[in-house]
């Protein structure tokens, strides 16, 4: 256990004093991490302790319970946060933050686990993602503030935070010359302590994906032609932690700036060095044209998201060549077109998916290409773009694709029987 | 200068030359290959990390 050692006064001889040793009492069976018996955070060694068994059939469960949706692994994250570490006495490590792996991973797990309209980005709220973020950060922090008495990025102890650092002990001489031993300030409780590491588990969460965002938006401000303003923003952090060097008090910001220079410089190289352009519009696109007229002549276009054309509705008499390009940067363009025509012409992607009627085209760089087969089949020309995502063209109304499923609510369209629909395209290009 | 004023500035430098690089591909003054571009990356982002591990080591 942590103690402070501190002068004692004459008062103080007179009163009871509070002894957190209590050698007289039988030592208390505690769940705590184990310090000696681990492999990682010391979960299955301190549960086996605390249960009796050998660590190494704790372990064993882990893996078994892992093996069941990945509870094992989640179980150990979370106690590998809440579960303080044995301090090799029995007794828990006081005022311990948990392992900060552990804590990031249940952040990323955390992540992963919110569906997907808390982003915002399903729905065009490109916005709303990093809002989000900064008020889930913010909460997290006033609630670490509030249990911990200071902030998550201040030290412990010292004249920076309200609570003493873990183990630290004074010793101050003068008074009478005795001294006495009092229990640290602090809380003790299990509550505050799991309460502190969930709030520290949300920070986690919050600034992961804030990462995320910054790369994210670096990328598309590259990819939408401000690659300039973010390489001079680059310049100006490389300047600052440069700066750092002759400047003791700015030492501590150094590890943020490299982090934010390296979050906003990867993303925006990766853009610039692939070429990857597009219109810096956001969200999703929904066009039906009733006439051929009605389609611009140099088609639609979409930074990120979704964009659909349906052309169901148009006049497809025989003969009907229809030319209708889209460019999308990421995300998915879907297509639809009537059963009955024909779909050619030139489709590519730097990564992702081309599905056109049937046939698929993945990987890095696909292409569609299909030239013109006799007949009078009404056709569609394709003329599309995506940088990265993919593009569908099906015979299938455009709004029952399910973006949280990745799939068409008809199983029997994309991913259930692609030969279905391609031999339904070959048939209307038979013609 | 001690070590870790000398990874800061290092460090530093090597932001400034990847802001540099990414500054002079964007405006397509340089048109460097894309899996040039990468290696190049990934060796200033290295020599910063390590410039920056080496000041923490000793901090």
């Amino acid at each position: 256990m942590a103690i402070i050692v501190t002068p004692i006064t004459d008062d103080e001889k007179d009163t009871p004093k509070q002894d957190t040793t209590d050698p007289g009492d039988a030592p208390r069976r505690r769940l705590l991490r184990s310090r000696n018996e681990r492999m990682l955070a010391g979960v299955a060694g301190g549960l086996a302790d605390y249960l009796n068994l050998a660590p190494t059939l704790v372990r064993l469960g882990f893996v078994v319970a892992a093996l069941f949706g990945g509870f094992g692994v989640l179980a150990y994250l979370v106690m590998a946060v809440i579960v303080p570490q044995d301090d090799g006495t029995g007794e828990p490590v006081r005022d311990q933050r948990p392992p900060i792996w552990a804590v990031i991973l249940l952040g990323i797990a955390i992540l992963v686990v919110l569906p997907g309209p808390f982003w915002g980005w399903d729905h065009g709220w490109g916005w709303i993602g990093p809002l989000w973020l900064l008020f889930l950060a913010a909460v997290a922090a006033g609630v670490y503030r509030l249990i911990a008495k200071r902030w998550p990025w201040q030290q412990d102890g010292g004249s920076r935070g309200g609570a003493p650092r873990a183990g630290a002990a004074s010793e101050a001489g003068g008074g009478s010359g005795e001294t006495a031993t009092t229990e640290i300030q602090g809380d003790d409780a299990a509550g505050p302590r799991v309460a502190r590491a969930i709030a520290l588990v949300i920070l986690a969460a919050a600034a992961i994906g804030a990462a995320f965002a910054l790369a994210l938006f670096s990328a598309w401000a590259t990819a939408t032609g401000s690659g300039a303003v973010i390489a001079g923003v680059v310049i100006a952090l490389g300047v600052a932690l440069a700066a750092t060097a002759f400047f003791a008090d700015a030492r501590r910001s150094a590890p943020w700036l490299l982090a934010v220079a390296l979050v906003m410089a990867v993303p925006a190289g990766a853009v610039a060095a692939t070429d990857i352009e597009f219109d810096g519009a956001i969200g999703e696109r929904d066009y039906t044209p009733a006439t051929v007229t009605d389609i611009p002549a140099d088609g639609y276009e979409l930074g990120i998201g979704q964009l659909k054309v349906d052309l169901r509705g148009l006049p497809w008499a025989d003969g009907t060549v229809v030319q209708a390009p889209t460019k999308l940067g990421v995300g998915q363009t879907v297509i639809s077109v009537p059963t009955s025509v024909c779909v050619v012409g030139h489709a590519d992607a730097r990564a992702g998916e081309l599905w056109a009627r049937g046939e698929s085209n993945a990987g890095v760089d696909p292409e569609f290409d299909r030239g013109d087969p006799p007949g009078r089949a009404p056709r569609l020309v394709l003329d599309s773009e995506v940088q990265i995502g993919q593009l569908v063209v099906t015979d299938e109304d455009p709004d029952k694709f399910d973006r949280d499923r990745g799939a068409f609510d008809d199983d029997d369209v994309h991913g259930g029987d692609d030969a279905g629909e391609a031999a339904e395209a070959a048939e209307a290009c038979a013609r | 200068m001690s070590r870790s004023q000398l990874s800061a500035l290092v460090s530093g430098l090597a932001i400034v030359v990847l802001g540099a690089l990414l500054l002079l591909q964007t405006e397509g003054t340089i048109d460097v290959e894309s899996g040039w571009m990468l290696a190049i990356l990934a060796g200033l982002c290295g020599a910063a990390l390590v410039a920056s591990g080496v000041g923490a080591r000793e901090r």
